[in-house]
């Protein structure tokens, strides 16, 4: 439990102030430790929620739920589930067990989430537990002087400070624990309320965050990855980074172990300079975390345009977001196919405990053309070997075809608009095959921008036209040369970083954080990523990334061939544009919030849930950003994001998962606040208006972050502030003054001064009253907030 | 007459795919509705029917009086003085579920969508579908809706104009 252990706790004790603060007229002393028996004292107390069941925060969900009560977007009528089905639910009727359409999609609210969930869980689980058998269980958890508190996620939902890795497979297990109950509830004739199936998918990403935060910490700190270093070098990424006068190896998937071993073999073997390694999708991510000699090919929707080009020798998955059909796709391009994951084995032969002779020259020889290997090392060795000898035979082989075949698949074009309608981008195929008649590529090129690389297109052409290969040679010259840079992940934000922005950010003055993440099922040009950070980090944001978002954003590159990462500082502050690393590094964006609620506010994290997330919710201006969101895992990162008090801002494709959480601001009253000091019920407005919103555009999605950044407890030059930019983003996509500004206006001294007569009609034309500020808001009763409970009860302990 | 689905994937259960309508007998469905609202999405703007865009004729739509919703920046394209309200197709979706909800304070009989993103469209209509059986729905795009009441069938660009025409001219 929290710092038991004295000699941990005197060391990291070295490292916190002294001196006092004050909470609201409640005094906290804070001293220095002279004598072992006071250590017990000053240690922070347990909170009243470690380690929950799902019905212990249950409570706080429905207080969201009730502000953000789900709507939903059924993808289909029926439901399928047991054999009394299938049941039509139409217009909300109920099925042979009872259940309606709303409960039935807080059903499927529950069972992405925890689909989510797991994948992350299990993947720190072999994480930890392959980094002990590696490392030992002594390696210690320490992110330096900067950073005290190792994981607030962790310690704030289980209680735990952990101190060395092997302290994680307590965290592990508790997460375990929760499974059975909440994969139970998903069987036909449970739940009966689509709000409590609600509270358990929040349930399920709240611990999903304990997942991918376990499972980063300990990457971090066994494979010495950089720990919240803002100036982490920059590594290459793009479709051409990969030297194709050399042996090449593509990694994909989110699991970065076997990636490791064969860095390690090359090591080992003096081959790094002769055989090159890249990734698509968060494998890659976090393989430069680890060495900068390794590059980022792409995000996930690169795959099938990557590896048809030829350009890798030796294809290794790891897991999730890996194409299922990678082995086949490999085949046809004479590319050996290395499996390595137990979750992901695609029928192939498990050749782990054979030699390796026997299976370098297998593969070599075209016997085999996929394996399975599940032992880490014996893969990375394999993995190197195979890429030497095959590369000679195959000779970059590959199956995009010249232009005279391009020519000849589109004259066979029967301009059926197949394609299209299987596209989930509706994308005008048909028009491009007309022009490529002519030997005009344009708008072939064109569409890769936007094209996610899904295949649904050629599986729909009766004419059986590569169009994806098509697309591929068209931009091929783009695609050759395409390089960009992008900067590592850094890993956590600091405490001393949160506490020099904190004051700024918390009171408004900084327009917000916005957490731009998520995978790539981007509804346009996939440059629009780039776009939105590049008008966020000018209107002074804190843009933080990670996973996919993060090479989106460092795609592109300016006029002068700058991109943004070489143009924004790595800094957690406002302008700075900050890495955090891959999917498992989520958490570490969310975390700056609850660093907010320790470092500036001094709230206990230990087990103490509801009250940080209600501390976040009305203080910490935040909004997470997700524009291609398709996988369960960016559902329950969201779901984390939600039961945190943390809004996001999602794609259109993202309609798909079938549930956004909107306030409605005309029902006022959804979004009253009580005062901490009297637990007087107050009004300041539909604040932050919504929690899960999908956009329909970039346009729409820009200015509803904006919005979305509004707190509670905004200082008046912060909300001044937050409005500037609200309106002036407003204009200029909207071409007009939002007419919700008496919502947002508390009183006079909220107003900018730029455009005070303009605002001042609109607020005289709404009838508007100003509203009495309070200054410590909360969406709780003031008594379950524990941190003042502890106080009153005169405990006194140490914060950093 | 049922429409044909357009996208792929699309599976309404037995018996409620939407109807199939043409530009008249939807101009006469808007004109005789007691309330109508028009929500016109981002796309309105882009899609160009041969001279005349989408926003265009749901420009004239307003002008005739039915209140409209312009969704994610489609006010861009609205005269300044021509009453629309801005907020996001989900918004207005999520309102509407309310049968006591009205943006002009009465509750609407009829919601016509256009412009919308194929699939958030699609999601919003089952939305509407499910949960509003108050309102009828009614999508003016190209791309065959199942999930609203009434909708054009899949059909090129030139036909799509030709319908918007009798559309405009019946209302
Ligand atoms: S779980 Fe219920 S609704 Fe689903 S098929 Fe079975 S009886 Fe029908
Ligand atoms: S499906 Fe094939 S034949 Fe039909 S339009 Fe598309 S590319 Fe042409
Ligand atoms: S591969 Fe590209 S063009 Fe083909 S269906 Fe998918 S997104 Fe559309």
């Amino acid at each position: 439990m929290v710092a038991n252990d004295e000699e941990v706790l005197n060391a990291k004790l070295k490292k916190f102030r002294t001196g006092s603060f004050r909470l609201d007229g409640l005094e906290l002393s804070i001293g220095k430790v002279t004598k072992p028996s006071e250590i017990d004292e000053m240690i922070e107390p347990m909170g009243p929620t470690p380690k929950p069941n799902m019905e212990d925060l249950r409570d706080w969900d429905m207080k969201l739920l009730k502000r953000y009560p789900p709507m939903y977007s059924p993808t289909c009528d029926i439901c399928c589930l047991c054999t009394l089905g299938k049941c039509d639910l139409t217009g909300n009727k109920r099925g042979a067990c009872g259940i309606d359409m709303k409960t039935q999609q807080g059903r499927w609210s529950l069972l992405t989430a925890f689909t989510g969930m797991n994948t992350h869980l299990s993947h720190a689980k072999e994480l930890v537990e392959e980094l002990i058998e590696l490392k030992g269980p002594d390696v210690p958890i320490d992110f330096g002087e900067m950073t005290p508190v190792e994981s607030p996620i962790i310690r704030v939902v289980t209680g735990i400070a952990p101190k060395k890795l092997s302290d994680l497979v307590e965290v592990i297990e508790y997460v375990e624990s929760q499974v059975p109950g909440l994969v139970a509830a998903i069987h036909m004739g449970q739940e009966g309320s689509y709000l409590d199936y609600e509270s358990k998918a929040y349930h399920a990403g709240m611990l999903d965050s304990v997942s991918m935060a376990t499972a980063d910490i300990a990457q971090i700190c066994a494979l010495d990855m950089p720990r919240g270093d803002p100036n982490a070098p920059l590594v290459e990424i793009g479709m051409g980074v990969l030297d194709q006068t050399k042996p090449t190896i593509l990694c994909i998937g989110h699991n970065v172990l076997p990636s490791i071993a064969m860095v390690d073999y090359m090591r080992e073997h003096d081959l790094e300079d002769a055989v090159e390694i890249g990734g698509i999708c968060c494998t890659a991510i976090d393989l430069t975390r680890y060495t900068q000699k390794a590059k980022i090919v792409g995000p996930q929707s690169m795959q099938i345009r990557y590896v048809r080009s030829g350009f890798a020798d030796v294809v290794v998955v790891d897991e999730q977001c890996i194409r299922v059909d990678m082995h086949e796709i490999a085949r046809s391009v004479k590319a050996p196919f290395i499996a390595t994951n137990t979750k992901a084995m695609h029928g192939l032969p498990d050749r782990s405990g054979d030699d390796i002779d026997e299976v370098v020259n297998d593969l070599v020889s075209g016997k085999e053309t996929g394996v399975l290997i599940l032992n880490r090392e014996m893969a990375g060795e394999v993995a190197v070997r195979v890429a030497l000898g095959v590369a000679p035979k195959r000779q970059k082989f590959k199956i995009t075809p010249s232009e005279d075949e391009i020519i000849a698949y589109a004259k066979q074009c029967w301009h059926c608009g197949a394609c299209t309608k299987a596209c989930g981008n509706s994308l005008p195929i048909s028009d491009a095959m007309y022009a490529a008649i002519e030997g005009d590529f344009s708008k072939l090129a064109a569409l890769d921008d936007s094209c996610v690389g899904c295949g649904k297109c050629e599986q729909e052409c009766k004419r059986f036209i590569p169009i994806i290969s098509l697309i591929s040679k068209a931009s091929e010259k783009a695609f050759r040369e395409h390089k960009s840079v992008c900067r590592v992940g850094r890993g956590p934000i600091t405490d001393v970083e949160i506490r020099k922005v904190a004051d700024t950010w918390g009171l408004g003055t900084i327009p917000g954080a916005i957490g731009l993440i998520g995978c790539s099922n981007y509804p346009n040009e996939h440059r629009e990523v780039y776009e939105m950070a590049e008008e966020l980090l000018m209107r002074n944001f804190i843009v933080a990334v990670s996973g996919c978002g993060t090479m989106s954003v460092g795609w592109y590159k300016d006029a002068e061939g700058k991109t943004l990462y070489e143009k924004f500082p790595g800094a957690f502050v406002a302008r700075g544009l900050c890495n955090v690393g891959s999917c498992v590094s989520n958490p570490h964006i969310s975390d700056a919030g609850i660093r907010v609620a320790n470092v500036f506010a001094r709230r206990i994290l230990s087990g103490n849930f509801q009250e940080i997330a209600d501390y976040v919710h009305n203080y910490v201006g935040a909004c997470g950003l997700v524009w291609g969101a398709y996988s369960q895992k960016a559902f329950s990162i969201g779901m984390s994001f939600h039961r945190l008090g943390v809004p996001a801002v999602l794609g259109p494709h993202s309609s798909k998962y079938r549930h956004q959480y909107l306030g409605n601001k005309e029902d006022l009253e959804t979004f009253n606040v009580r005062d901490i000091k009297d637990g007087s019920v107050h009004n300041l407005g539909p604040v932050p208006e919504h929690m899960i919103y999908v956009a329909e555009s970039k346009e729409e999605a820009l200015v509803m972050c904006a919005k979305l950044c509004f707190r509670n407890n905004d200082l008046p030059e912060g909300r001044q502030l937050k409005l500037t930019n609200y309106i002036d983003m407003h204009k200029k996509y909207y071409g007009r003054m939002p007419e919700d500004l008496p919502y947002y206006v508390r009183s006079e001294v909220d107003i900018p001064y730029a455009a005070k007569d303009e605002i001042m009609e609109i607020l005289d034309a709404a009838g508007w009253e100003s509203k009495r500020p309070i200054k410590s808001p909360t969406l709780l009763d003031p008594k379950d907030l524990w941190t003042y409970e502890a106080l009153k009860q005169g405990k006194k302990w140490y914060t950093v | 007459m049922s429409a044909t689905i357009w996208k792929l994937g699309d599976c309404p259960a037995g018996g409620h795919i939407s109807g199939k309508i043409d530009g008249k007998v939807a101009g006469r469905m808007i004109k005789e509705a007691k309330n109508p609202l028009l929500i016109v999405g981002k796309l309105a703007c882009e899609v160009d029917l041969g001279g005349k865009r989408l926003i265009d004729y749901a420009i004239e739509m307003t002008k005739k009086g039915i209140p409209t919703v312009a969704s994610a920046g489609s006010s861009k394209e609205y005269p300044e003085d021509l009453d629309i309200s801005m907020m996001g197709a989900v918004e207005i979706v999520n309102k509407l579920q309310n049968p006591e909800y009205g943006l002009n304070g009465k509750p609407h009989d009829l919601v016509i969508t256009m412009g919308i993103q194929y699939y958030l469209a699609s999601q919003s209509l089952a939305t509407l579908k499910h949960f509003a059986p108050h309102i009828k729905t009614l999508a003016l795009c190209a791309r065959a809706h199942p999930n609203a009441t009434w909708a054009f069938p899949y059909m090129p660009d030139y036909k799509w104009k030709e319908e918007m025409d009798i559309l405009m001219e019946n209302l």
